[in-house]
């Protein structure tokens, strides 16, 4: 297409229930909140024109398809607007020159979240061979230009549903979860996202929970969806109590208890341990990380070195230090 | 053949008309050639096609253990990537993800030369080989003849040992060779409950037991690697049914060592077995993320392990040359009774075995 050839498009006023509701094959928007755009529109009005194609023969009163613009639409709708000005593509624009208006005019003024990734990415592979996709779009997206990093963005395209898009769309899912919630069936993963939508996990432990809660379901030959469901998890997450930090721990630890028995009891062990040596203040043990590396680590705070001579003197005097050992070697 | 097919074969330009190249596709059973697919072979990695290509890195290396665990200072002769046979716990899985197919460096008779000189560099040291790192190192043999072209050149040098790693039972290259020196016939071992659910396509137990005590019987010194041991349902029973079997069909003193080690593999390949996988029982145990970032089993498991096998390994002859493969000083001492306390410490063990078994 000309480069000038839109700009050259003289607009038209269309009534909006000319214009298809639905988004649109070109559409890449999911998870949007027009407010913003209701505020700038009905301060300063539309600036950038919405830009439609002629629909097929058939369409009654719908004449229009969206190419770009669905969420100017959208603002417009909300305004109560009915009529607006737009410029109509020529009919024999193809499919192709339509998805890369509509992604050129989204790429240069938001960021995409990975939903609305996946949603181009998976157009733009309807239209392309996926290598092409691959090499020319994917570094648009800031994505190496890896064929199974594309195929992850179109799976969570095609087979997330609308909780899970959701959650991700909105970064109330990582990216890590949103990989593992891939490899299960929709009825396991659904269950993980009611715990999402209801606990904030920090990224790192919705990773470990779906990890802990997948492991758990093998071990114990039990549905994820069992699992999930089990009274010592749901009594967690609807406890009114606790806040969501709280609950997250809780059920991580929970499910440590469960997956990892002996490290559990090893690190309750430890705990007991060091509660028991009743350390002066500013006294600090610490484990080796899973108790893997041999040594462990104490901490003293002190003010000056006659300070620490004092804390040490207690400290070689007490009792039960001769005692502290590794509390997983009992029973070895 | 064993238990897998070779449907197809691709041959990187050149290597056609390189004498092993040419030697190997003469000896293919089937014919069909054709193009490179990567995409259909990322499922099953590319396990029924045979890549025959020259290799530009350098063959021998030496096995890239971690600093924070006792390592034995092997090194590996890289002859080819990959494995037909399909182990559930194999780590390849995630190191040849992007590289599928069984890859043949046929390149390997011309690097010969440079291998040795690298060996021959310091006479006095002991210098311990394997092709079983990144391959199956038998496997592949009637194919590949890796046994022709290596058995020869090792077994006239007296600084090093050539081990053949592997979990089959094609020793035919072996015992029609004439070389028994400097040569050892390698074979991991399990319970028998993890060869038969965990070790796709490998020859059962008792078959590897046969084929080791043939090589025994034709003069071959023989090794054995319980790795990676892993504790299942029964595995104590499991254990001692292997060690039980290794008592009727193998003469105990004619083993140079028996290595032990446990599951450990790096973080990525658990989402790789779940899925090429999906039946397996090999994720269950008690794990933790160790000093080199490798998922392993927590602490007193692995000595529990190693402490089970050596008394039991030891009850049946006292004289194995046991040794724990990446394991820290506490449990070597933990588990063995003593430690090496390091790597070098390990090498020197290992290579006295050398001296010792081979004078």
């Amino acid at each position: 297409m000309d480069k000038f050839k839109i700009a050259n498009i003289i607009p038209q006023q269309v009534n909006l229930n000319q214009i298809d509701d639905s988004p649109g094959p070109c559409c890449m928007s999911y998870g949007f909140d027009t407010t913003p755009l209701v505020d700038s529109i009905s301060r300063i009005g539309l600036v950038n024109l919405p830009i439609l194609i002629k629909k097929g023969e058939g369409g009654g009163e719908v004449q229009f398809t969206v190419v770009a613009g669905y969420r100017r639409i959208e603002a417009l709708k909300a305004l109560h607007v009915e009529r607006l000005p737009c410029r109509i593509l020529p009919s024999e624009t193809s499919s192709l020159e339509c998805l890369l208006i509509n992604l050129y005019d989204n790429l240069t003024v938001r960021e995409f979240n990975p939903v609305e990734t996946g949603i181009a990415l998976a157009h733009l592979t309807e239209l392309l061979p996926a290598k092409e996709v691959v090499k020319s779009f994917m570094p648009l997206f800031n994505l190496p230009s890896h064929l199974e990093t594309l195929h992850l963005f179109a799976r969570i395209e095609k087979d997330f549903e609308h909780q899970a898009k959701g959650l991700l769309a909105t970064g109330n899912l990582s990216m890590k979860a949103a990989k593992l919630l891939l490899e299960m069936d929709s009825a396991a993963r659904k269950k993980f996202c009611r715990y999402f939508s209801l606990i904030k996990f920090s990224r790192n432990q919705q990773a470990q929970f779906i990890d802990l809660v997948s492991d758990l379901s093998h071990i114990e030959n039990n549905a994820i969806s069992g699992v999930l469901d089990d009274h010592e998890l749901t009594e967690i997450r609807d406890d009114k109590h606790m806040n969501n930090p709280q609950k997250a721990r809780s059920l991580i630890n929970l499910l440590r208890t469960r997956r990892v028995p002996r490290l559990a009891k090893a690190e309750k062990g430890f705990r007991h341990m060091v509660e028991k040596l009743k350390l002066p203040t500013g006294h600090h043990i610490t484990s080796p990380p899973f108790f893997e590396g041999p040594h462990y680590k104490l901490e003293i705070s002190f003010r000056d070195g006659k300070d620490l001579m004092e804390k040490l003197l207690i400290l070689v005097k007490k009792e039960g230090l001769i005692n502290f050992e590794d509390p997983w070697n009992k029973g070895i | 053949m064993a238990n897998f097919h070779i449907k197809r074969t691709i041959v990187e330009i050149g290597s056609e008309i390189n004498p092993m190249g040419r030697k190997i596709i003469e000896r293919v059973p089937r014919e069909p050639f054709g193009k490179s697919d990567d995409a259909t072979a990322r499922g099953n990695m590319g396990k029924d096609t045979l890549h025959l290509l020259s290799y530009k890195g350098d063959f021998l290396k030496p096995c890239p253990g971690t600093k924070e665990y006792i390592c034995c200072g092997y090194q590996i002769l890289n002859v080819a990537t990959n494995c037909p046979l399909d182990c559930s716990y194999c780590i390849l899985q995630s190191y040849f993800l992007n590289q599928p197919h069984l890859r043949i460096h046929v390149n390997l008779e011309e690097n010969l030369s440079r291998i040795l000189e690298i060996i021959d560099r310091d006479p006095e040291q002991i210098v311990r080989v394997g092709t079983g790192e990144f391959a199956d190192s038998l496997a592949l043999d009637p194919l590949t003849r890796w046994t022709d072209i290596l058995m020869q050149p090792f077994s006239e040098r007296k600084n090093t040992v050539l081990e053949f790693k592997t979990k089959t039972i094609q020793i035919e290259g072996l015992l029609s060779s004439p070389y028994r020196d400097r040569i050892i016939v390698s074979w991991s071992l399990n319970s028998p409950l993890i060869s038969a659910t965990e070790e796709k396509g490998a020859a059962t137990l008792k078959q590897r037991l046969e084929a080791a005590r043939q090589c025994q019987d034709e003069g071959f010194v023989v090794s054995f690697h319980f790795d990676p041991l892993i504790p299942h349902k029964g595995w104590r029973e499991g254990y001692l049914k292997t060690i039980d079997l290794m008592d009727q069909y193998l003469k105990p003193n004619g083993i140079i060592w028996i290595s032990m080690g446990s599951l450990r593999f790096m973080p990525d390949l658990k989402p790789i077995i779940r899925k090429r996988h999906p039946g397996t029982s090999i994720l269950d145990g008690e794990f933790i993320t160790g000093l080199d970032g490798k998922i392993r089993y927590f602490k007193p498991i692995r000595i529990e392990l190693y402490h089970f096998m050596r008394q039991h390994l030891e009850k049946w002859h006292s004289d194995l040359g046991l040794y724990l493969c990446m394991e820290s000083d506490e449990v070597w001492r933990k588990s063995m009774g003593w430690s090496p306390l390091n790597s070098k410490g390990l090498k020197g063990f290992l290579d006295e075995r050398v001296v010792k078994i081979f004078r």
